[in-house]
């Protein structure tokens, strides 16, 4: 049986070698532990947004983390069995908004989400307010995460906000913005439920919000 | 590349020293003949097109 | 005052600024916006980005309307003329939204780190070119191409000194900058060109050693040759410009601190240690935040650093720098949505409280970009408060 916990922690430590060794050896039979080992490596990523939020890691290190938790994965899928005993995930989405084609910030969130049970459904970059809409509906996903960089990003998200009460679908979606220029003054200004520069805290908010829908 | 001295310019050092030697550069007269000064004029050209 | 005076007192105003030892005889006001300044002269972002005398009817409408002590970016920020006039451009500028958008694109494969720093000149050459040029990548690249490129830089460096010239003897505006010197640490070079955001993230946790290997090499192509010019100029400021020396940095915002410490810092100090040898000014841009290195800072001597902040509090680096001296202070948020009061309010407070034993000047926190970024009409109104309030 593989030492999870220390698969967890090699994660936490970014210690790529050892986390790709150890991956192996759980596929050296097939996978049958396949489900656990990804749980560790969730749990790894949980502590690296620890670390982020003491200050020991940052963006750099969380851009590194998702990098190796993408390799993980694809060193699991094909023994990981869809929907796992975790029981079905909630959905999300994510993007970076109109005329913004920065998705770093965006990529690192999407990784601690995914990490965090979030089955994140991510629109790319550039994303019109219709297209957002659109997608929500036809997925019915009642959360949005929007990213942006730029400036103008904060009038494409208040635009999205917008697109939402048009629709007449705003009271049943809750909108969280972050992004470099994002602060309390955008969130009122663009009317979303909530901001944050933190991707920690975007897993906390959002899980909080999934809870309440349930 | 430039087919009448069948040079490669997309080759170095040859690219280098074909395009020092036959581009007409905006030098002070003092060292427009100077191959080491040219050399770095267009050396310098290709870090700033290589950082835009 | 004639242009000339205005200009030498314009001067002074930033450099008694920056002293921290004499209160300059107004706060002095800079302009730091860029293509904003286009759209707002009712011309197309690439209209003025690709023909100069656009540009420079852009520059002079907008000191014009304005009324500022210095101007930043003149046109020199998206130079495309040049790389396009090898066939492609790594900027994207969408004219409906108003917006450029940079197209981020390594050069070097973390695999190619050691094949590098074996010979940086070859790589760029071969390597860097093809990834950035088709006509290179598909060595159709012709003497004539290359000689268009040449005669572009020639035509971009002809308009950066007539423009700078224009607004020295017809609107009297000192320069900017006056560098002696400029060392490109090569950890903020890896950051914006040869690996990217993303593959720099990856390569300081992977192969350290090949990124020492890279650092160094690009180190003594790019950085130590600036800083022996630096090293070698004459001591005392360029005291016709604003400051001396601009060091603007973006890798800090991806490294944790054990790698600022490491990779970043002793380039930094170096170059802070030449510049107070000098008695010379520079203005540092941190992008982001630079609130995690202030206590590099602290033992600075006065007169050496003009720290721009862009999200850090300005008020907390008073506190917190004593020694350092500020430019910025203005929100963009509060230019492109505030009303006109809370704006001028915003500059009183500032002139009120950071200004009023010198050591502050005036500017937007980030660079100015898209159309909503200010409303000119609350630019307007900063701008004629700080003519009232200072005179």
């Amino acid at each position: 049986m593989a030492d999870f916990e220390a698969l967890a922690q090699a994660m936490g430590d970014l210690d790529e070698d050892t986390v790709k060794e150890m991956l192996a050896e759980v596929m050296a039979d097939g996978g049958s532990e396949a489900q656990q080992a990804m749980a560790a490596c969730q749990k790894g990523m949980d502590i690296v947004g620890k670390l982020f939020e003491e200050g020991e890691y940052f963006v750099g290190d969380l851009i590194y983390a998702g990098e190796l938790m993408t390799d993980a994965v694809g060193i699991l899928k094909d023994a990981l069995v869809k929907g796992g005993s975790e029981g079905p995930k909630t959905k999300m989405i994510l993007c970076t908004v109109k005329d913004d084609l920065h998705d770093i910030g965006k990529n690192i969130v999407k990784s601690i989400l995914e990490a965090g049970g979030f089955e994140v459904l991510d629109l790319g970059i550039d994303v019109p307010a219709e297209k957002i809409v659109e997608e929500a509906k036809a997925n019915d996903i009642h959360i949005v995460a929007l990213s942006g960089v730029l400036t103008l990003a904060i009038d494409s998200m208040k635009e999205t906000v917008e697109a939402f009460r048009e629709a007449g679908m705003r009271d049943q979606m809750k909108i969280i913005i972050g992004g470099a220029p994002v602060n309390a003054q955008a969130c009122e200004y663009t009317g979303a439920d909530a901001w944050t520069t933190s991707p920690q805290e975007t897993v906390k908010i959002c899980s909080g919000w999934a809870a309440q829908m349930q | 590349m430039d087919e009448e001295k069948k040079v490669d310019i997309t080759k170095y050092p040859e690219g280098l020293e074909y395009l020092a030697e036959n581009l007409n550069l905006p030098l002070p007269p003092a060292v427009s003949d100077n191959m080491e000064v040219r050399k770095n004029y267009v050396f310098n050209l290709i870090s700033t097109l290589v950082r835009q | 005052m004639t242009n000339e005076e205005l200009r030498i007192y314009r001067a002074k105003l930033f450099r008694d600024a920056s002293s921290m030892e004499r209160k300059p005889d107004k706060i002095p006001h800079m302009s730091f916006f860029v293509t904003w300044k286009i759209l707002d002269a009712g011309y197309k972002l690439s209209e003025a980005m690709n023909d100069y005398d656009i540009m420079e009817k852009v520059v002079r409408q907008h000191q014009e309307k304005y009324g500022f002590d210095c101007i930043l970016e003149m046109g020199a920020r998206n130079a495309i003329r040049i790389p396009m006039a090898l066939g492609n451009c790594s900027y994207y500028v969408n004219d409906e939204a108003g917006t450029v958008n940079y197209l981020d694109k390594a050069i070097c494969e973390h695999d190619e780190l050691r094949e590098m720093a074996a010979d940086v000149k070859k790589f760029f050459w071969e390597k860097g070119m093809a990834r950035k040029y088709d006509k290179w990548a598909d060595k159709t690249v012709t003497l004539e191409d290359m000689q268009k490129v040449v005669d572009e830089q020639s035509i971009f460096l002809q308009y950066m000194g007539k423009i700078n010239k224009v607004m020295q003897d017809e609107y009297g505006l000192p320069p900017y900058a006056a560098p002696k010197g400029y060392g490109y640490i090569a950890l903020d070079f890896m950051f914006n060109t040869v690996r990217g955001i993303k593959g720099l993230s990856v390569d300081m946790r992977k192969d350290k050693g090949a990124l020492k290997e890279a650092c160094d090499a690009l180190n003594e192509l790019f950085y130590k040759p600036g800083i022996e010019a630096l090293r070698n100029a004459p001591v005392g400021p360029d005291m016709s410009a604003a400051f001396d020396y601009d060091l603007t940095l973006l890798c800090h915002t991806i490294l944790n601190n054990r790698q600022f410490a490491e990779y970043l810092w002793p380039y930094m100090k170096e170059t802070f240690d030449v510049l107070a040898e000098k008695k010379m000014t520079v203005r540092l841009f941190m992008e982001g935040s630079s609130k995690r290195f202030w206590e590099y800072f602290k033992d600075l001597p006065k007169g050496l650093i003009v720290l721009h902040p862009e999200q850090d509090d300005v008020f907390e680096v008073r506190r917190e720098l004593p020694n350092v001296a500020i430019l910025g202070g203005m929100p963009v948020s509060l230019l492109g949505t505030g009303t006109k009061q809370q704006c001028i309010d915003r500059v009183k407070c500032l002139f009120d409280e950071l200004g009023q034993d010198g050591g502050f000047m005036l500017t937007q926190d980030k660079m100015v970009s898209f159309r909503n970024d200010a409303n000119p009409e609350n630019v307007r109104a900063v701008c004629d408060f700080v003519r009232e309030y200072n005179g």
